[in-house]
């Protein structure tokens, strides 16, 4: 590793190894930055589920498949985090194309 | 608000689909008043537990204010026994975060007890607490007698809404010169004691209270890892309250603090690695 008061370039020899460790640890920024999104987007979801239950129970309506509009906040939550992470990949490839 | 604006179309639209019973003025009318109750969520609560000078205030502004200072705050409506400690209402690039800010220990035995308590009256009101711990110092046994006080008062899952994190990983063994400006990196052998030193507390957390994390190391001026932070944090977060961090999350970004020509080569390897 380089240290403080170096100067980096193309030419050094060190310089494709850290490019290469800088590479994986960009990797696993960005995969954290994609559970971040949607840990935040799945508690959003079970937060409105349930709202969604107790704010209908007190205006008199019955929801007979709150049940089933959890869980289908949960499969869209899995696959949610599935697509979000190609669509991430993709714009991620995007960028790469641009530098 | 914003995650509302994303998902409020995809959530009407379940609503209608799994209870076609209801009219489009009732679907209206909850989705109405579902917004109003998103609107009047009180803002997450966290509580910062450290040592003087262990990088709160950095960690608050690099998770919640893009590593900005967070100048304006108003202090919170206390009880008599926050009075003794700081909380403070701080206006985030993307909302108010409720933040306590509690000292650490290992000060004295008559300020340890005060922490203490102080401790035991703020955990149970918080989402997360966020411990964090000071890189240049290995101490941990007033950290071991403070968990065991708290988890045998609180009950030992006050331990599942804690963070233990340790910060200012750039500063630690060998060296900060050791940290590689360019590339905004530990050198090889700062990752290899990261790992050690994070391993060491974990396993002495563990050895007090039943605790199946990992400690969190990073640092928040070099905006190193906070990623990992915040995404912890939000596993420690009740589950219908974790969005709340996570929708004001502005998270330092680490690679304005790389080497543009590095970060470029970085980039390139990694679409090769795709190939």
């Amino acid at each position: 590793m380089m240290n403080a008061g170096m100067t980096i370039s193309p030419a050094d020899p060190e310089f494709e190894r850290i490019a290469d460790t800088l590479g994986r640890f960009l990797d696993d920024l960005d995969e954290r930055n994609q559970r971040i999104v949607y840990k935040t987007e799945a508690s959003f979801r079970e937060f409105c589920a349930y709202a969604v239950q107790s704010i209908a129970a007190s205006l008199g309506y019955t929801l007979t498949d709150i049940a089933e509009f959890i869980k289908d906040m949960g499969a869209s939550w899995s696959e949610g985090w599935r697509s979000g992470r190609d669509r991430a990949r993709r714009a991620s490839l995007r960028y790469r194309g641009g530098v | 608000v914003g995650l509302w604006d994303r998902l409020k179309p995809d959530l009407e639209q379940r609503l209608r689909e799994t209870n076609p019973h209801l009219s489009e003025t009732q679907v209206r009318q909850i989705s109405d008043n579902l917004e109003a109750e998103i609107e009047s969520q009180p803002p997450p609560r966290v509580a910062f537990i450290g040592v003087t000078g262990v990088g709160k205030s950095s960690t608050l502004n690099a998770l919640f204010n893009a590593g900005a200072d967070i100048s304006h705050s108003v202090a919170c409506t206390q009880s008599p026994v926050e009075r003794k400690f700081t909380a403070r209402e701080y206006m985030g690039a993307k909302g108010s975060i409720v933040v306590f800010d509690m000292p650490g220990i290992g000060e004295d035995i008559e300020s340890d007890e005060r922490h203490y308590a102080a401790y035991e009256k703020v955990l149970p009101d918080v989402d997360v607490a966020v411990w964090i711990f000071p890189a240049e110092h290995r101490e941990m046994t007033p950290t071991q007698h403070a968990l065991i006080r708290i988890s045998r008062s609180l009950g030992p899952k006050i331990t599942e809404r804690m963070v233990f994190a340790l910060n200012k990983v750039d500063l630690l063994h060998p060296g900060p010169e050791h940290w590689n400006p360019h590339a905004n990196m530990p050198s090889d052998e700062q990752v290899r004691y990261m790992r050690e030193r994070s391993a060491d507390i974990t396993r002495k957390i563990r050895q007090v209270v039943p605790w199946s994390g990992e400690v969190v190391p990073y640092s928040a001026t070099r905006r190193y890892r906070l990623p990992h932070l915040m995404d912890t944090i939000l596993d420690s977060a009740a589950k219908n309250r974790a969005w709340l961090f996570g929708a004001r999350a502005v998270i330092a970004d680490f690679r304005e603090l790389v080497d543009p020509r590095l970060l470029k080569a970085a980039e390139q390897a990694r679409t090769k690695m795709d190939r």
